[in-house]
């Protein structure tokens, strides 16, 4: 046998050879990288050209499948590709170079369990072969999914602490890799699914059948490649759940800044009416700077009626524009229901409305409690208990 | 009660469990290692039937019933466990601690099943040890999963209660939360009751559940398993009502997020047409501040000495300014209205 230390190193296609390492009956290594004539290959095995089409070196690797032929098992699952007989296994070479250093692994693996027989002794060759491969498929699967899971976690959690565009933006970079994952893990599933329905498959998949012992071989078979299905089927429903939660937040996070988006015009619309009360207040002074006689330059009272007149114009027209701004706030927030609102709903309503667009009185209570008290005392209102712990208790009372 | 963050030992080889015997008495204490090879041998196990719960992580969704030759392996939500004709073996729970109140429930429940002393009243349970079992642990997962739903229910309602009222930003955090745990949660309660009812659907596995009977010899027919799936079907139906109520609430959220969605728009073109009047009232006030600024730059403009040049500029500007407010609101109104016809208001 080979000694342990080879590599699988990519190879160049040809179309006229296959080439692949091969492990003989007892898990030994009898060649690497050997290349076969395509034609005797196939000869030697009953096979047709266009059953290994799919699988010599070809670079595309999405869908899987798992053929069983009279004579072999073509198996054809991410990176691996094998052919595997009742007393040897070939594994294809394939053109990638990660694909290269992963078949590295499952070229040790292979090469151990093949070789070993203490444990189980009823379990056949072909089956084992199988297995390494099916473990190695979901080891790869499980470290393609923690690493994916720990990136789009990550996000996910800083977005429910902060939300910006371009957080959301890794997010949905991040979902195009979880999308092809769960299309892969998905399409694995269901190719062992359909395996374990078809019952003349699980039958023929026992190569070197023991006579009277088919049904035992054919349950046996089906055990083995329901665990493996059950293992898929996690990461099937960890990804998929994954993707819900990428796109339930996605739409929340939309929520989240059209909301944003109102209270800024909300604010701009205050600014505005701030400035349109200035320039109210400015416009009584305005006509009296202008240059032509007023008859009131000589007045005592002329400077400060002036400045009342103005200033009590100036605050109408802010206190009326804020009334105008609170209907239109009102309207919105109550509109949204149909059914008649109950007294909590309208004061939780009124809570809101309060604390978006104050009125100026409500404006200069704050602010003279706040010089007054300091900023540290707290308001007494009853009314803003901890959001969760209300609505338990209200579930608890009814 | 933080005591291993995964089941499998990897340096000693061993998994940690708490064996009961066939009277629901505790073999060997609480959670005793027990070596990886000896569980195997002993259990007629595959290794790679004990990966799954080796492997096992805080959030698994998937739940498992596999039936052996000599017992039963069940993966339920934070429950493993091997279920044998005289044995159970009882992983220790992931995700919860061996102290909490869920987990001594459970350990008591099973224990007072396992013995079947029968309560007063009531006769004995007719069904096999394994089927107890198999029960406490389904009641024990069902227990959970309703407490967890009621939880999630209250909260949502609350949540979108409160949403309808008054959007504001912590509410919505709180609702993508939420949102988050619904759909974790709907999908487990979905994942059991597509369990539950894969396993009514085959015969053969659920014949081969009746492990006593195998035990004694005389194994069941395929056909002959009234008991266990009546006992089966109590829970999907339970495990059903609770996916039927969490799709509900899902779809509540789902109905909301729209709503919202209109709300907010609708709020956000009512304030922009109010930005437009208050925008229109600086434009019409401005045009009076620049006839006035024209008249008191300190500039000749031939009419500073006449009587009545104030009163005329004055009356000019309002007039002026008054002209323009109503024009631009005109504007404005047949703009809004064009937009409510579809673009025929302007024939109109």
């Amino acid at each position: 046998a080979q000694g342990p230390a080879f590599f699988v190193k990519p190879i160049t296609p040809n179309d006229l050879f296959v080439s692949c390492t091969v492990f003989n009956e007892k898990g030994a290594v009898t060649g690497v990288s050997e290349r076969y004539p395509k034609l005797s290959f196939l000869r030697d095995r009953g096979l047709y050209p266009r059953d290994l089409r799919k699988l010599d070196t070809s670079s595309i690797e999405v869908i899987p499948s798992i053929v069983v032929k009279p004579t072999c098992i073509l198996v054809n699952l991410l990176h691996i590709k094998a052919v595997i007989e009742k007393n040897r296994v070939y594994v294809f070479d394939t053109t990638s170079k990660e694909a290269a250093a992963r078949l590295g692994v499952l070229m040790y693996d292979l090469e151990s369990k093949l070789a070993s027989h203490s444990s189980q002794p009823a379990q056949h060759y072909e089956h084992r072969a199988l297995e390494s491969i099916l473990v190695n498929v979901m080891t790869c699967l499980e470290t393609e999914f923690k690493h994916l899971s720990k990136q789009c976690g990550l996000v996910l959690n800083e977005l429910e602490d902060q939300i910006d565009r371009d957080k959301l933006r890794d997010l949905l970079i991040h979902s195009k890799d979880l999308t092809s994952f769960y299309q892969k893990s998905l399409l694995i599933r269901d190719m062992l699914d359909e395996l374990l329905e078809s019952d003349e498959d699980l039958a023929a998949m026992c190569l070197s059948p023991a006579p009277g012992t088919v049904e035992a071989d054919a349950a046996e078979v089906e055990m083995l490649l329901e665990t493996y299905y059950k293992q898929c089927d996690e990461y099937v429903q960890q990804s998929g759940s994954l993707l819900q939660n990428i796109k339930s937040t996605e739409d929340v996070v939309n929520i989240i800044l059209d909301a944003n988006r109102n209270s800024l015009m909300l604010f701009e619309l205050k600014v505005t009416i701030y400035t349109l009360g200035f320039t109210v207040a400015t416009l009584l002074p305005a006509f009296c700077g202008m240059n032509l006689k007023n008859f009131i330059e000589e007045s005592v009272w002329g400077f400060g009626g002036v400045l009342a007149v103005s200033a009590v114009a100036g605050l109408a027209v802010t206190a009326s524009n804020f009334k105008a701004l609170r209907n239109v706030a009102r309207l919105t927030v109550m509109n949204s229901h149909s059914t008649s609102p109950g007294a909590k709903n309208i004061s939780s309503a009124r809570l809101h409305l309060d604390r978006d667009v104050p009125t100026l009185w409500m404006r200069l209570k704050t602010a003279f409690r706040t010089i007054w008290f300091g900023k540290s005392r707290p308001s007494r209102d009853g009314r803003q208990r901890d959001m969760i712990w209300k609505w338990l208790l209200d579930d608890t009372s009814k | 009660a933080l005591r291993n963050q995964s089941l499998y030992n990897q340096s000693s080889d061993t998994i940690r469990c708490s064996m009961f015997d066939s009277d629901g008495a505790l073999i060997g204490g609480a959670a005793a290692d027990i070596r990886r090879e000896e569980l195997i041998q002993k259990h007629g196990l595959l290794p790679r039937d004990l990966r799954k719960i080796e492997m096992a992580r805080r959030h698994d969704l998937v739940p498992i019933v596999l039936v052996r030759d000599r017992c039963i392996m069940v993966s339920l939500l934070t429950i493993r466990a091997l279920v044998k004709s005289d044995t159970v073996l009882l992983f220790d729970p992931m995700g919860i601690g061996m102290d909490s109140v869920a987990h001594t429930r459970f350990v008591a429940d099973l224990q007072t099943r396992l013995k079947n002393q029968g309560a007063p009243g009531l006769g004995k349970d007719p069904l096999p040890y394994e089927f107890r079992a198999l029960e406490s642990i389904f009641i024990t997962a069902l227990a959970n999963l309703t407490a967890e739903l009621r939880v999630h229910l209250a909260v949502t309602k609350g949540a979108l209660h409160d949403l309808e009222y008054g959007i504001d930003k912590d509410k919505l955090k709180f609702l993508l939360v939420q949102n988050k745990k619904l759909s974790v949660f709907h999908k487990k309660s979905l994942l059991m009751r597509e369990m539950m009812d894969d396993l009514m659907d085959q015969d053969d596995v659920l014949s081969e559940m009746y492990l006593s009977e195998k035990m004694r010899g005389k194994p069941r027919d395929v056909a002959d398993h009234s008991e266990l799936e009546m006992v089966l079907e109590t829970y999907y139906t339970q495990v059903n009502e609770i996916v039927q109520s969490i799709e509900g609430a899902i779809a509540n959220v789902r109905t909301t997020e729209e709503i919202i969605n209109i709300i907010l728009d609708s709020n956000r073109n009512e304030l922009m047409l109010l930005g437009l009047r208050f925008a229109i009232g600086l434009l019409s006030l401005g045009s009076v501040m620049f006839v006035a600024a024209l008249y008191g730059m300190n500039l000749e403009n031939f009419i500073e000495e006449g009587n009545v040049g104030f009163a005329l500029v004055t009356a000019t500007g309002l007039v002026l300014m008054v002209c323009l407010f109503r024009y631009s609101i005109k504007r404005l109104h047949k703009l809004q209205k064009m937009t409510l016809l579809g673009g025929q208001g302007r024939h109109s």
